[in-house]
């Protein structure tokens, strides 16, 4: 397994094509697999090449211009590297166990073929086999119910609907604000800092280490990609105003948790983004040019 | 039939199902539908929505209409709550058993609530203005309908969907007389539309929804009529 992952990042550092890279995988697994099937030789093979071609893709944004990727038999996600929605449907297909790939759209110039994959032109948007799949809340309820093993919601009705419910005060009076703040951060951070006192007040009434429970679900996943946002977006515009430590305390003690979240670390080094280039994105995004390979 | 306003009792616990609800208010008529189509033996309690009770907020904090109670579960979010009813009362499927045509199925709510909901409510005050945005909206509702080629959203019975559309295309006829307007949809160019309209309002349990809260287009009209004069009547028709 070492062996293929390093060999799969030495490709891509020195291979000249993916074609190239093809052709040195395939007689560096003949090589090991001597012994085993051919079938098996190259299905793995297949795995190497497909992750090659996954890899690469997740090295550029697509614009107005950029050829449309070829198919794939991985989930798929359009989405972005800065993207709290797209970030949230990562958390949860890695906690799935899913094996998916990202593509990253640049909604700033986006590539002609996109209205083809989402019509509305946004972000985030799932493809599986010939399924495709827009709108966030709607793309986590159709992984849930298409990879049942793992579970990423709770099973009870009301739970269920606490949770929806949850999430769906979160996008009417929470994350629109947080969004507003990249433009007018002075006149929105009194609504951002009110809906989340509510945010702090729900999780200590549930009083479980998670909105989950015991451990992360789909909300915590999705209210983690805004609540990483807000920081990174106050640290852009200087914005020094923090949660009160005591009043905050379930808040605090939540975040530090999903702060430590292996699943979250590795969404950070596989779409290298830290808080320095989160921050130096929407810097680039205050400024009106958005600049999305930051950090690539 | 009580409208619960200010100076109401919260009305006692019951052992049924109940939906707090308004009679012409299009987000609860789908709802209606729904638990008519699910055969749920459910009560409703009018709550004056220009003349809230303070004991509402207690049993929804947003204070909005509608909100279902069952025992202690009290659930409101239209959408948020035809999932808790699919899921509680399994019995009789109003959503697709499939991942991916459920998933359209809520992509078409989604947009539907997004694209056409604010513009219907928009229109309640200003039809005139509003109807060609309403227009082009529908527009791709029928393309959309023609391309499944289904009696119905939900196939050959009607499902969430269908209930959802119609509790608010519903109000179209009744915006219209209310403002005496002449608008009118070509019948040919939005062929699948009318069909399915045809076909919803012969529902029984549209048509059951319209006789318990005497719903019909003249009280609805006559409701709408009330609210344009600044006078808004719950009780028009009773």
């Amino acid at each position: 397994c070492e062996t293929i992952l390093s060999a799969k990042f030495c490709l891509l550092g020195f291979a000249e094509s993916l074609s190239v890279a093809q052709d040195i995988a395939i007689k560096l697994h003949h090589h090991w697999l001597f012994k085993r099937s051919l079938g098996q030789a190259l299905a793995v093979v297949n795995n190497l090449v497909s992750d090659i071609s996954s890899f690469r893709l997740e090295m550029s944004i697509l614009v107005k211009g950029s050829p449309r990727p070829a198919k794939s038999s991985k989930i798929r996600l359009y989405g972005s590297r800065f993207d709290p929605y797209s970030t949230g449907i990562r958390h949860v297909m890695r906690e799935k166990g899913l094996d998916f790939e990202n593509v990253y759209i640049n909604t700033h110039n986006k590539p002609e073929w996109y209205e083809d994959v989402n019509p509305t032109g946004e972000i985030p948007c799932l493809e599986y086999q010939d399924e495709i799949v827009p709108e966030t809340f709607v793309i986590y309820d159709y992984l849930e119910e298409k990879f049942p093993e793992k579970k990423s919601q709770k099973t009870d009705a009301y739970e269920r609907s606490r949770d929806k419910l949850f999430m769906t005060r979160c996008a009417r009076y929470l994350t629109p604000k947080i969004t507003a703040m990249i433009g007018k951060p002075q006149e929105n951070i009194d609504d951002v800092m009110k809906a989340m006192s509510k945010v702090n007040q729900i999780l200590a009434k549930r009083a479980t280490d998670y909105f989950g429970g015991s451990s992360p679900n789909y909300a915590d996943y999705y209210l983690w990609g805004w609540v990483e946002t807000l920081s990174v977006i106050k640290a852009a515009h200087g914005i020094d105003l923090e949660f009160d430590k005591e009043q905050y305390s379930p808040y605090w003690a939540w975040v530090h948790r999903m702060d430590q979240n292996p699943i979250i670390e590795k969404d950070r080094i596989e779409r290298t983004v830290n808080f320095k280039i989160r921050v130096d994105f929407f810097k680039t995004m205050i400024a009106g040019n958005p600049d999305l390979t930051i950090g690539l | 039939m009580a409208f619960l306003g200010k100076d109401s009792q919260r009305p006692p616990k019951s052992s049924k199902p109940r939906l707090y609800t308004s009679r012409f208010d299009p987000y609860s008529a789908g709802i209606r539908f729904l638990l008519g189509a699910k055969g749920i033996d459910y009560e409703y309690v009018y709550v004056d929505v220009h003349d809230k009770p303070d004991w509402f907020k207690d049993v929804n904090p947003a204070n909005r209409i509608p909100t279902l109670e069952i025992g202690d579960e009290i659930v409101y979010e239209t959408f948020v709550i035809y999932d808790y009813l699919e899921e509680k009362y399994p019995a009789v499927k109003t959503q697709p058993a499939d991942a991916y045509k459920k998933a359209k199925d809520k992509i078409f709510v989604a947009h539907t609530k997004e694209y056409l909901t604010t513009k219907i409510t928009d229109a309640v005050k200003n039809f005139n203005d509003g109807t060609e945005a309403i227009q082009r909206v529908l527009k791709i509702i029928d393309g959309i309908m023609g391309e499944r080629g289904t009696d119905y959203l939900g196939g050959d019975q009607p499902n969430f969907a269908d209930f959802y559309l119609f509790g608010w295309v519903e109000l179209l006829p009744a915006l219209k007389a209310a403002h005496e307007s002449s608008f009118d949809l070509d019948r040919k160019e939005f062929g699948n539309y009318f069909a399915w309209i045809f076909r919803m309002d012969k529902n029984v349990h549209v048509e059951n929804d319209r006789k318990t809260h005497k719903a019909d287009l003249k009280n609805r009209t006559a409701f709408f009529k009330s609210v344009l004069a600044g006078s808004p009547n719950i009780k028009v028709g009773l």
